[in-house]
């Protein structure tokens, strides 16, 4: 099989997208969770 | 009233705080892809394998990640420390993003390589059950309010759905179907050659790094919300609003305090 290099890019930049998003979705609820115990006191 | 624990916990769980982590899994994450990018094709799929540099160690990473949840279930069943039951359940959440991850990557290989992108092979359809069940481990968490018995419960669950992992992994030596057997991870000789092999090994560091950080961070997130469980009963603050009442479990422990 020769070429396939789309395939590759599309697999990379999928797993960027779901590890990236998990990460991101994390560090908001982190900085959503820190702000309602700053606020709790 | 704010207490110096209360302080501490949420001064160690700062969104800002940095670790050797945060350092160390960008840099891992650029090495494995030089060596992902610039080792030869394989000889037969061609470009289209530079995707199993990526799909076999987020698969074994899973692994990782619900071997981790049994331990720390087991942990938090004998000790009764909820740092136990925090690691249980930020593994199991990592766990479903990276069998989530090599879900994907393997439809995105099948289908240049196979023709279609999916099969109900007995690998694939193991799989989809694995990550199906720690979806439904999650579930469980989110379902019960008291914290106690949202451990217990869950670590009972964590240690019984671990053996979907044996099963996924051995099931392509027990069951003929489309899936290749196991190239690296097998009782013989691998059959894999040596620059290849490294690119694999390298892509399994890399990961198990992005593991550890996302771990980490998740417990932080858990510990945060521990802490916010704890001052809403402790202070009778409102959940949200006059509206919505507290689950039953918690209000008797706001009486009762």
């Amino acid at each position: 099989m020769s070429g396939g290099w789309q395939w590759v890019a599309f697999g990379y930049a999928t797993s960027a997208v779901v590890l990236g998003g998990y990460l991101w979705y994390l560090l908001g609820r982190t900085a959503q969770a820190f702000r309602r115990r700053r606020e709790l006191g | 009233m704010t207490t110096a624990t209360d302080a501490a916990t949420t001064e160690a769980v700062s969104p800002a705080g940095k670790h050797w982590l945060d350092i160390a899994t960008p840099i891992a994450v650029v090495i494995a892809l030089g060596f992902a990018f610039f080792t030869p094709p394989e000889a037969t799929q061609g470009e289209v394998a530079r995707i199993l540099y990526i799909h076999a160690p987020a698969a074994w990473i899973a692994y990782l990640a619900f071997g981790v949840t049994l331990v720390a279930s087991g942990g938090y069943l004998v000790t009764k420390q909820m740092r136990w039951d925090r690691l249980a359940a930020a593994s199991a959440e990592v766990g479903v993003v990276f069998t989530g991850l090599t879900i994907a990557l393997g439809m995105i290989w099948a289908k240049p390589t196979w023709g279609v992108w999916w099969t109900w092979d007995a690998r694939l359809t193991l799989t989809a059950i694995m990550f199906f069940v720690y979806l439904g481990y999650l579930s469980l968490r989110r379902a019960i309010a008291d914290p106690v018995a949202r451990a217990r419960r869950s670590a009972v669950l964590g240690m019984l759905a671990v053996v979907q992992v044996p099963l996924v992994h051995f099931s392509v030596i027990w069951w003929r179907g489309l899936h290749q057997p196991p190239t690296v991870l097998r009782p013989d000789e691998m059959q894999i050659d040596g620059i290849l092999l490294t690119a694999v090994w390298v892509g399994v560091v890399a990961f198990s790094l992005v593991y550890a950080a996302l771990v980490r961070r998740r417990m932080l997130l858990a510990r945060l919300e521990a802490s916010i469980e704890q001052a809403l009963r402790s202070e009778s603050v409102p959940v949200a609003g006059d509206a919505v009442a507290l689950p039953e479990v918690l209000a008797d422990r706001v009486e009762a305090s």
